[in-house]
């Protein structure tokens, strides 16, 4: 399996039936429901029958979800001011992911008109530091920059007029 | 002392590197039954090596059985006396009476208890730690790679790694996770999950542990190692040689027989090497028990669907039509021929397009007279064997209801995404 680089400038990505969109950058996401890793991977979408799933691996220190409560240091957004709390000045690319539920989101993307449902959003997607990979046992990993991205999950017609969940 | 170190291989080392890696290659995937006599001798040197008594042997057909021995050793343990029908069925229509009257003088003179114990005490950790990290020691390191210079990466990379990715990875990985869900599938979930924490881990590969023994042995002969070193690396070596996964346990060792078969497709890693399980009508893994795993060019079919290899004749288009995983799908349609499926639906292409230099087709198909639209989509990766799968989706409507024109509508829809914003950057 190769990796293959996504620069969401030029659209969308698609790794079988789970899509990455970009999420425009007015719009804000709430950390509150954040999506556990599991084994250290980020589920993003897991089959049913053939137990594979679109995953990122995650490097050790990011196993867990965020302590906001007992950490100030993570509360803080200006990233300057966090490293000046965190007493490092050094810059370091520490890949980061983590996947936030937030129906708001969709609902936002619909409005404005990018989308025609919000029932498909899985979660939100933030990278941070540096690029992650999306993997999968059938399809070829894709390398997500930093930055937002809402998960979504395919249908197909199911004959005349119903519809179903694509799984893959 | 100068040492002599290792710039780049000979020409002659180079081909012996390449022959030894296809006789690692075919010594792991051999389908010749299990030998008891040369695995015996080796499991008892192991043992022998951590200061253990020779084993009692306990030889089972497949990991599957092995598996359900350690089950059914358990149960046996919590009786007060031997059963009288030592026959025991725990699923998967396999009975263990294997050697179970050879075990009993052995074993079942001891208390019963002590039986439990001993099936309890696992001994992978402590021969691991006495045999595999000795051979992975400061000591064997320097003797193998003192002599390779800076060759050891190259050396990984050209063998312990080609093995590794298709014989641990590959091979190893998919008959264990194949193991677990036929468990899941055909016992209850309390006996699963009783028989997934007796194996895991719990277990050495036997002969697909060759992917990185290959490594010391070869590094051995180009390299400086010590006598007694390649000693542990025999015992190992003429296990790996001699038969299937084993569990070592304390005073017993529970071994399983080589494949009964291994079928592969055409897709070949950039050494040769097969990467693709597959066979069209029965198991592409086999043991001699009966157990074994469906595979449809890489893809694993779980128990539900293996139908599909022993029962064709229940194959329709209903069938397909209804399946809701789409990989399954396509290999349904594969297997029942897309043209058959197209001709039968009497399909029309209403539109087509082409995406990333794939083509993309919008059929009509005719279901019980109602018009039904499919689109045609190729995968965005390339398989082993340099084609790419094809996929078969029911158009999804646009949210008026209404069905889509083009494919490109069609696949917007899918995802939910305003066909005028769906622009793909990447698809794989």
């Amino acid at each position: 399996m190769q990796i293959i680089d996504y620069d969401p400038a030029n659209g969308q990505a698609f790794q079988g039936d789970v899509a990455i969109i970009p999420i425009p950058a007015g719009i804000k996401i709430a950390t509150v429901n954040e999506m556990r890793p599991i084994d250290g991977k980020l589920i993003l979408q897991e089959g049913e029958r053939t137990g594979h799933h679109h995953h990122i691996v995650l490097r050790e220190r990011n196993f867990r979800p965020a302590t906001r409560q007992v950490d100030p240091v993570l509360h803080v957004r200006d990233t300057k001011l966090r490293r000046a709390f965190a007493g490092s000045g050094r810059r370091r690319a520490i890949s980061g992911a983590r996947m936030y539920r937030d129906p708001k989101v969709a609902t936002e993307m619909q409005r404005m008109g990018l989308l025609t449902r919000t029932d498909l959003a899985v979660g939100c997607l933030v990278v941070e530091g540096a690029a992650v990979v999306i993997a999968h046992q059938e399809h070829d990993g894709i390398r997500v920059a930093p930055g937002k991205y809402l998960i979504g999950r395919q249908v197909e017609g199911d004959g005349a007029v119903a519809e179903r969940f694509v799984e893959d | 002392m100068t040492r002599h170190r290792i710039k780049s291989l000979t020409e002659e080392q180079e081909r012996a590197l390449v022959e030894f890696r296809q006789r690692m290659w075919r010594q792991a995937t051999s389908c010749e039954p299990v030998d008891r006599a040369v695995a015996t001798k080796a499991i008892a040197n192991a043992y022998a090596a951590v200061g253990r008594a020779p084993p009692t042997m306990l030889w089972m057909p497949s990991p599957a059985t092995c598996v359900l021995a350690l089950y059914a050793l358990g149960k046996l343990s919590e009786n007060p006396q031997w059963p009288d029908a030592a026959r025991m069925s725990v699923g998967l229509g396999i009975e263990i009476d294997y050697d179970l009257s050879l075990l009993s003088l052995d074993l079942w003179c001891e208390h019963r208890y002590r039986l439990a114990r001993k099936l309890a005490a696992n001994l992978k950790r402590e021969l691991a730690a006495s045999l595999e990290q000795e051979l992975m020691s400061v000591a064997l390191r320097t003797g193998v790679e003192s002599g390779l210079a800076d060759w050891p990466d190259r050396l990984k990379c050209t063998l312990k790694d080609r093995l590794e990715a298709e014989l641990r990875d590959g091979l190893g990985v998919e008959l264990k996770v194949g193991l677990v869900n036929t468990l899941k599938g055909e016992l209850s979930a309390d006996v699963a999950q009783d028989l997934y924490y007796l194996s895991v881990d719990g277990y050495f590969l036997g002969q697909m542990d060759a992917h990185w023994l290959a490594y010391y042995r070869f590094g051995s002969i180009v390299g400086r190692v010590q006598e007694s070193l390649l000693n542990r690396l025999g015992i190992l070596e003429r296990i790996a040689a001699s038969c299937g996964y084993w569990f070592p346990r304390d005073g017993v060792c529970i071994v399983s027989d080589r494949f009964a078969s291994v079928h592969w497709n055409n897709a070949r890693s950039s050494v040769g090497f097969p990467t693709h399980l597959h066979h069209g009508t029965k198991q592409a893994v086999s043991f001699r028990d009966g157990w074994g795993l469906y595979y449809w060019h890489g893809l694993r079919i779980p128990p539900s669907h293996e139908w599909l290899f022993t029962n064709r004749a229940k194959l329709s288009i209903d069938k397909i039509e209804k399946e809701p995983n789409a990989e399954l799908r396509r290999v349904m349609l594969e297997i029942y021929g897309f043209e058959r499926y197209l001709a039968e639906r009497e399909a029309r292409v209403i539109a087509s397009d082409e995406l990333h230099g794939q083509p993309r087709k919008l059929y009509e198909v005719n279901v019980g007279g109602e018009p039904v639209r499919i689109v045609e989509v190729v995968n965005g990766s390339l398989e082993g064997d340099g084609t790419r799968r094809k996929f078969h989706l029911g158009a999804a409507r646009d949210s008026n209801r209404q069905p889509p024109n083009t494919p490109h509508e069609s696949i917007a829809n899918s995802y939910g995404i305003a066909p005028e914003h769906y622009r793909e950057a990447v698809r794989t």
